[in-house]
């Protein structure tokens, strides 16, 4: 979950009952087919309360799939201003989570991030809370799993800790032995002086 | 007096608190038909407090009718729940209460496919025109049937008409009937439900209403469907004894159950058929009213 702080009275509000619209912004319907399978019968979301409006009026929170097409703009971001603050928005699949394997094409945005940027550029809507679901496309589970995130059922399951690792002499000389004769390359790469 | 008053807030009490209890009884039961373990019972309840706490926000430059149109659905409903005896049997009462509660009904419909016109919104305006449509067939059917009970009970007091008592009557039995298939028709369930058609047009009349708005406007619809389920049952069981409370909860709940278990079994019909089996069951409601005035 990143982006705007989850308030505790949003949690509050949401805690019984969340009602969701699905926002297809040029999907390729995997991730779409995968949402609506968290509302079959073995899954079935609605025993949390989970329910699939068919108005952004209605709803508390946007089910985002699709990487936004430029085509698919105007209407997603007349969508997303159409849903009511105070607002959650589940990112799910690859390609909202971060443009998935369209990050750098030219005919997308790119995800949910750079959608967030365009917003807060042309309208200076700041980002709400966002919880990415990453997969391609991801499991019915977890996509349950991310709306009961949004409502404080369960923990967060990442951990946004960099873990750098000492490279030991030993290490070094081995890598100098692999690298034999680019110690010029390796040290510019790693910005070290290599000492033996 | 104050007697009077302390029951009518019970009644109130009771029935703001068993719509939204009733649609959650409804929604478990439809969960259990499809497999699905369905959600808690008070789930509606849920959904509608959670709607309540959100602000209600406008588009565009609306007008004044859609503003208030939940709110004045909403106290319409209320006010017509006084009339009708539900968990109690104090209410408001005079010669022509029958009428009131006719007009509340008719324009609670009116003034929420009025409301949403204003909007602007295509998908309101498609499902005002079908409300508009179907409450003028529903509220025709819904007159004559009530005509039915006036002329045979020849008393416009609603306290008169409630229950059926014997000598029953032919035509005091068909329009019991044909009340039973109204209630079904104008509580807006699944072949009904055209002007909100969530999987179709959005949700169609309310598509536009959010927050706290959006809460009231579903409130009132369910209190409707609840209104009409209260006259049918008040037809039925017996009235001013000390189990009529339990009477009314008891059949309340059978209603709940019969009604969803239809509902989970039929389809969304296309508006020309809805309208058509109104017309023909209209047609049909007349001659028992015909047969009603001529003393059968």
């Amino acid at each position: 979950m990143r982006g705007g702080s989850m308030e505790v009275d949003l949690l509050k509000l949401y805690r019984r009952s969340l009602w969701v619209f699905h926002l297809n912004s040029g999907s390729c319907n995997g991730c779409d087919i995968e949402v609506l399978n968290i509302f079959a019968p073995r899954p079935d979301a609605e025993r949390f309360g989970v329910k699939l409006v068919g108005s952004p009026r209605h709803a508390d929170a946007i089910v985002f799939t699709g990487p936004v097409t430029m085509e698919a703009l105007p209407r997603v971001v007349r969508a997303f201003n159409a849903v009511p603050n105070p607002k959650l928005v589940i990112a799910i699949g690859s390609c909202s989570c971060g443009g998935g394997i369209w990050y750098d094409s030219y005919s997308v945005l790119g995800g949910i991030n750079e959608f967030y940027k365009y917003m807060k550029r042309r309208y200076g809507v700041e980002p709400p809370p966002t919880i990415y679901v990453p997969g391609c496309p991801p499991k019915p589970e977890a996509i349950l799993y991310a709306v009961l995130l949004a409502r404080g059922f369960v923990e967060q399951k990442q951990y946004r800790s960099v873990y750098v690792e000492e490279l030991s002499t030993e290490m070094l000389s081995k890598l100098k032995k692999m690298l034999a004769g680019e110690e010029a390359v390796l040290e510019k790469a790693i910005g070290v002086e290599i000492v033996d | 007096m104050i007697w009077v008053f302390i029951g009518a807030l019970a009644n109130i009490g009771f029935i703001l608190l068993a719509a939204p209890l009733l649609d959650g009884l409804e929604r478990k039961i439809k969960a259990w038909l499809q497999n699905r373990r369905g959600p808690p019972i008070p789930q509606t309840l849920y959904d509608i407090v959670k709607l309540l706490r959100k602000p209600g926000g406008l588009t565009g430059n609306p007008g004044l009718l859609y503003r208030i149109a939940p709110y004045m659905f909403f106290t319409n409903m209320v006010i017509a729940f006084l009339f009708i005896p539900t968990l109690l049997d104090y209410s408001l009462s005079f010669i022509g209460d029958i009428i009131v509660v006719y007009y509340l009904i008719t324009a609670s419909s009116i003034i929420l496919a009025m409301g949403s016109i204003s909007t602007g919104n295509p998908f309101a305006i498609t499902g005002s025109t079908r409300e508009i449509s179907l409450s003028m067939a529903g509220k025709l059917l819904t007159g004559i049937t009530l005509a039915i009970f006036v002329a045979v009970n020849k008393s416009f007091l609603i306290t008169s008409l409630f229950p059926i008592i014997p000598p029953y009557r032919l035509s005091s039995i068909l329009g019991l009937i044909v009340f039973a298939i109204l209630v079904y028709i104008e509580g807006f369930r699944l072949p009904f439900d055209i002007p909100e058609a969530e999987p179709e047009i959005a949700g169609g009349v309310i598509i536009e209403y959010t927050g706290r708005d959006l809460g009231f406007a579903i409130y009132s619809l369910l209190l409707k469907r609840l209104l009409y389920t209260s006259i049918l049952l008040n037809l039925v069981i017996p009235r001013y004894t000390v189990f009529s409370p339990i009477y009314y909860i008891v059949g309340v709940i059978v209603f709940s159950i019969l009604f969803s278990t239809i509902e989970c079994f039929s389809g969304r019909h296309r508006i020309e058929y809805a309208l058509s089996f109104m017309k023909k069951l209209s047609l049909a409601t007349g001659v028992v009213l015909v047969l009603a005035v001529l003393g059968y």
